[in-house]
This record gives structure tokens, sequence and C-alpha cells, in this order.
């Protein structure tokens, strides 16, 4: 199954893939600092882990940032690879 | 023999020299009305060659140029 | 009102602007801006609105300036250790433009005050370090009809997005609820490179300047990201969710309230 993750191809050789598998392998440290778009629509937490993945899915994570002094934040949870 | 054209508004900007010579057209023109005219003074060389195009590319008029005794240009510039 | 020659000498390259022009800077000079917080973000932006001529800016900011701050904080100097960040940000931008009325809150933002203190600003632009503060700033923006600019950095990255609320998607159609706090580790282990926010808070900055005058457009139901290591750029699309808690078509949020272990509660 082909999809594309913020924007670059990957392929999944698994076959029922769900939101919170995705998250696994794409090796997301922290999942609760990531929020989860596919095509476009938020998805809730709650449904990580039954929100099945179809071909061509556009999946963005998008990542909590603080701001200003960096106070509260922790580590980059970012993959830019 | 066509009637001169009568400026609305009129500005010396004799020895202002760039960019505030357009800075002031810029200012002249934003007291106008479209359709209004805008006389400026500007020096001969850079100010001449310069703001009358400045002008063009916002999109007014250049009604006419015409060169004093004392070689600085009376442009005359329809806001648009 | 005639304009001096001092004002359109100090605004010319504004003025020169097709875009902006004689009644662009007017509209800078008539406008209000709020800055949530004195720190790495807010700092560009107050010196960038206050050199733009935004004729009111309120600052607001509970903290002292630290040494740590100096890296990245530019609008604060080493003399300023030990001073309230409002004071020392007001002191810089009315020494860069001392016809502007700065106002300041050294204050936290809390469910009971915020309400009270954006009223009558134009444009807020969060520049605030922790999460519940950010929710805040949004239902309350949101709320209130207030568009804001979001605005975070980490490390080497940066990411913003402009809300107009009511017509774009806002921080919580994106960003659903704060992050629990045991998922954010302590800060002494993040860093965020200094010019990072710069990079970031000029974006800010410039998104007020262009919601003041009308030009071009706005970042909203976008989310800009960037990484500073490989200098790229990243804009996904964001839009507004129907069933967002804040601006959805039935809102369940619709009165605001302090998170538990806000930064309210942690200090007071």
């Amino acid at each position: 199954m082909n999809i594309r993750v913020n924007g670059e191809t990957q392929v999944l050789e698994e076959g029922a893939v769900t939101v919170a598998r995705l998250l696994d392998i794409q090796k997301v440290e922290s999942p609760d600092m990531v929020s989860v778009q596919r095509n476009g629509d938020f998805v809730e937490r709650a449904n990580f882990g039954s929100t099945l993945l179809a071909e061509n899915d556009e999946i963005e994570f998008l990542y909590f940032m603080g701001g200003g002094a960096c106070k509260c934040q922790g580590d980059s949870l970012l993959s830019w690879n | 023999m066509n009637m001169p054209m009568v400026a609305d508004a009129t500005r010396n900007l004799r020895g202002v020299s760039c960019p505030m010579n357009l800075v002031y057209t810029k200012v002249e023109l934003a007291k106008l009305h479209s359709g209004q005219i805008l006389e400026v003074i500007l020096d001969d060389g850079a100010p001449v060659n310069n703001v009358p195009g400045s002008a063009l590319k916002e999109g007014h008029t250049i009604i006419s140029q015409e060169q004093l005794a004392d070689s600085a240009w009376a442009v005359l510039i329809r806001k648009k | 009102m005639e304009l001096s020659e001092a004002y359109l000498e100090r605004y010319s390259r504004h003025i020169l602007l097709q875009d902006v022009g004689v009644e662009g800077q007017e509209k800078l000079a008539a406008a209000k801006v709020l800055i949530v917080g004195a720190g790495g973000l807010g700092a560009p932006v107050a010196l960038y609105l206050a050199a733009a001529g935004v004729g009111t800016i309120g600052i607001l900011d509970h903290d002292l300036v630290e040494l740590s701050n100096l890296q990245r904080q530019v609008v604060h100097f080493t003399k300023d250790i030990g001073a309230p960040k409002v004071d020392s940000a007001r002191e810089k931008m009315l020494a860069i433009n001392p016809e502007l009325i700065v106002k300041t809150y050294q204050d936290y933002l809390c469910a009971a005050n915020i309400h009270e203190i954006i009223a009558g600003y134009d444009f807020v632009v969060d520049g605030v370090d922790n999460f519940p503060t950010k929710f805040l700033i949004n239902d309350a923006c949101v709320m209130a009809g207030i568009p804001f600019s979001h605005g975070g950095i980490l490390r080497f990255d940066g990411q913003t997005m402009t809300v107009l609320p009511g017509q774009s998607a806002c921080y919580r159609c994106v960003f659903r609820t704060p992050p629990p706090p045991d998922a954010v580790p302590t800060c002494s282990q993040a860093g965020v490179l200094g010019a990072i926010a710069g990079m970031l808070g000029t974006i800010q900055a410039t998104e007020a300047l262009k919601y003041i005058t009308g030009v071009g457009d706005l970042l909203t139901d976008t989310l800009l990201s960037f990484n500073a290591k490989a200098m790229t750029f990243r804009r996904v699309a964001i839009k507004r969710q129907p069933d967002c808690p804040v601006c959805g078509a039935q809102p369940t949020i619709t009165k605001l309230v302090d998170a538990e272990q806000s930064v309210c509660d942690l200090k007071r």
C-alpha cells in the first residue's frame, strides 16, 4: 500500500495498518506530542487504534511546538529525515 | 492649439533626491481624487528619470513632461 | 492630516511600496497589536512592529530578564538582567520609535483576565512558551473574533499559522487539546538556536503587518513549519474542522477555564 506521510511517499508492506501502527512504523517516540491529519481531517487520538489507512492516504504528523522561551518544552520529536 | 492642462495641485521637489521625491509625490497623489492632476517639479537627471516611471508603474498616467528654464522638469500626473 | 517630514522620511520605505503607501502607513499608525510573551518570539515582533509604526502595542510577560534569555531575546540587553521583561522591551521600542503607545502588562494570561486584556486589540501575537496559554489565547481570540498568529520554536524548528476566527482553521482544529503534562519533558533538556526565534518571530510580525495593511495573503488554513538544519520550509494545508470544540458548528468550549497546572496556578 502506498501512502504519503508528511509529503513523502511510503510503501507499507503490511495489509491493514492503523494510524497507531503507522506511528509505530515511523518510530514516533512520543505519540502524545503529535496531531494526526488524514486527508485533511483531524483524527481523534482515541481513534488512532481503529482508523485504518487506505491506498493513497495523505497523512500529516503535526508536532506540538512551544514558543518563545522554550521553558516547558521537551526534546524535539520532529523527524525531518 | 490645445488648452494647457491645469493641475489640481502642485509640488516643488527641486533639490529633493530619490527616493524622497517619490515619497512626496505619493503623498500628494494620496490627497487627490481619481482623475485629478498633480504637477511635480523634479530635478533633471535621476529624479526625472525615476519618479514618472514609478508613478506609471503604480497605475497613474503621465500626461506630460516639460523641461523648464532652470533645467528642472514639470511633470503632470493624472491620478488613477 | 498633514504628515510631518520626519514621519514621511521614517516610513519612506513603507510608503514607497505600492501595496502599503501613505494609506497603509496610516492604517499601521491606527492599529493596536498585543504581543503575548516578551521572549524569543516576542522580542523581534516587538522591535519590528515598533519600527513599522504600529501605533499602539501591548506587551505582556510576567517574567524578569535572565542571563540565559540574552542568547535569543534580542529586545533585552545585558544591563536589563533582573528588570521586568515588559519594561525592558518597552524601553527599546520607544527608543526606536518615541511616538508609539506601548502598554505593558506584567502578568500571566489566565481565563480570568484574558478577555479584558485582549479586548480592543486588532491582532494578537502568540509568543508564549507553554501549551495551556497557547490554547487559552486561541480560545479567547476565537470567542472575541480577534485574529492572531500562533508561533512555536524548538531547537532548530519553528511553526506558525495565522487564525482569522470564523473564517479559517484555528489552533484547536489542528491540535485538539494540550499535550499531557507528563509527555513534556523538563525544559532543561531542550534548547533552541537563537536565530530561530528571529526567523519565526519576523514571520509573525510580517503577518501582523499584512493583516493591518490588507496586503497579500495571510498564512491562514496553513501550518508553516521549517527546519533550519536542512533549511527546509513546509506548508501543510489545514481545514477548519466542523467538529472543532471551539470554532466548530456546535462548540463544546464556550467559556474559558484554566487548564490544570497552568502557569497561573504554578506561579501564583
